[in-house]
């Protein structure tokens, strides 16, 4: 995905941009992701928190996470428009591409959180699958 | 075999009831449910909108649908969460499934409005598929 990223809320409240190439781009199937979305899934790009900025007021939902940190979401409180995910102390955004205005153009690299799904999602068989996250280094 | 259909909220601050059967599980791709999820689609379980007991503090965005009725999406004040939708012209309310405290009897039964559906999402083969709507009457 080449072009800026711009997108919003449902409502228009909230609209953000940002000039960064993502970082990477994932199908999350946490439990978190899961239920913010009311959803299966919730497919996402990474961006430098420095490089993406937003208008209109959000409100941020903090719950622990499995590695005993926090984890945090973004969603328009006129709307409800769940739009992106961050790790409290983490410079890193989970952007939930489908509030792009484009997000025709989104290419996963994997699929996390495997363990979580539910039953009736369904996976692309040609993308790696990690139980939790893929390794990294620290 | 009966299931009851009660869940909520991450946070708990929404919850939901009824004892009343499903009519009908599905996915929906429609633009809405995407925008307002946040994902792709939606999984969500219908039930006679009179029958639910719902509570807790919710952001209401009502939009209309392409048959001219009024759809109601309803996410939870504090934490967020999708949690469920009203449609006026079905009479139907449906919670999303993942919002279920137990969803493991959940089997979608089709796929409705793929023709909105993102160009990377991966749907299963064998679900019947639907441009928008089955072929249905409204109540």
């Amino acid at each position: 995905m080449s072009k800026k990223i711009e997108g919003g809320c449902l409502c228009g409240a909230v609209r953000y941009e940002s000039d960064a190439e993502p970082l990477f781009a994932v199908n999350c199937h946490c439990r978190h992701c899961q239920m913010t979305s009311g959803s299966t899934h919730i497919p996402g790009i990474g961006l430098p928190a420095a490089a993406f900025s937003h208008t209109g007021d959000v409100t941020w939902y903090k719950i622990q996470n499995d590695r005993g940190g926090q984890s945090m979401r973004a969603f328009c409180p006129t709307c409800g428009t769940p739009i992106m995910g961050q790790i409290e102390g983490e410079e890193i955004l989970f952007l939930h591409v489908i509030t792009l205005d484009d997000p025709g153009g989104f290419a996963p690299q994997m699929d996390i959180f495997e363990s979580s799904a539910q039953p009736w999602d369904r996976f692309d068989d040609t993308l790696p699958r990690f139980a939790k996250m893929p390794p990294m280094g620290e | 075999m009966s299931h009851k259909i009660k869940g909520g909220c991450q946070c708990g601050a929404v919850r939901y009831s009824t004892d009343a059967e499903p009519m009908v599980t599905f996915n929906c791709h429609c633009t809405h449910c995407q925008q307002a999820s946040g994902a792709p689609f939606t999984t969500a379980v219908a039930v006679q909108r009179e029958n639910m007991t719902i509570s807790g503090d919710v952001i209401e965005h009502t939009q209309t649908s392409d048959l001219g009725t009024l759809v109601h999406r309803f996410s939870c004040a504090k934490c967020g969460a999708y949690v469920y939708g009203i449609s006026d012209g079905f009479g139907a309310t449906a919670v999303n499934a993942v919002t279920l405290d137990d969803a493991s009897w959940v089997e979608p039964q089709m796929e409705v409005y793929v023709s909105s559906a993102q160009p990377w999402t991966h749907m299963d083969p064998a679900l019947p598929k639907f441009d928008k709507l089955p072929p249905m009457e409204e109540s």
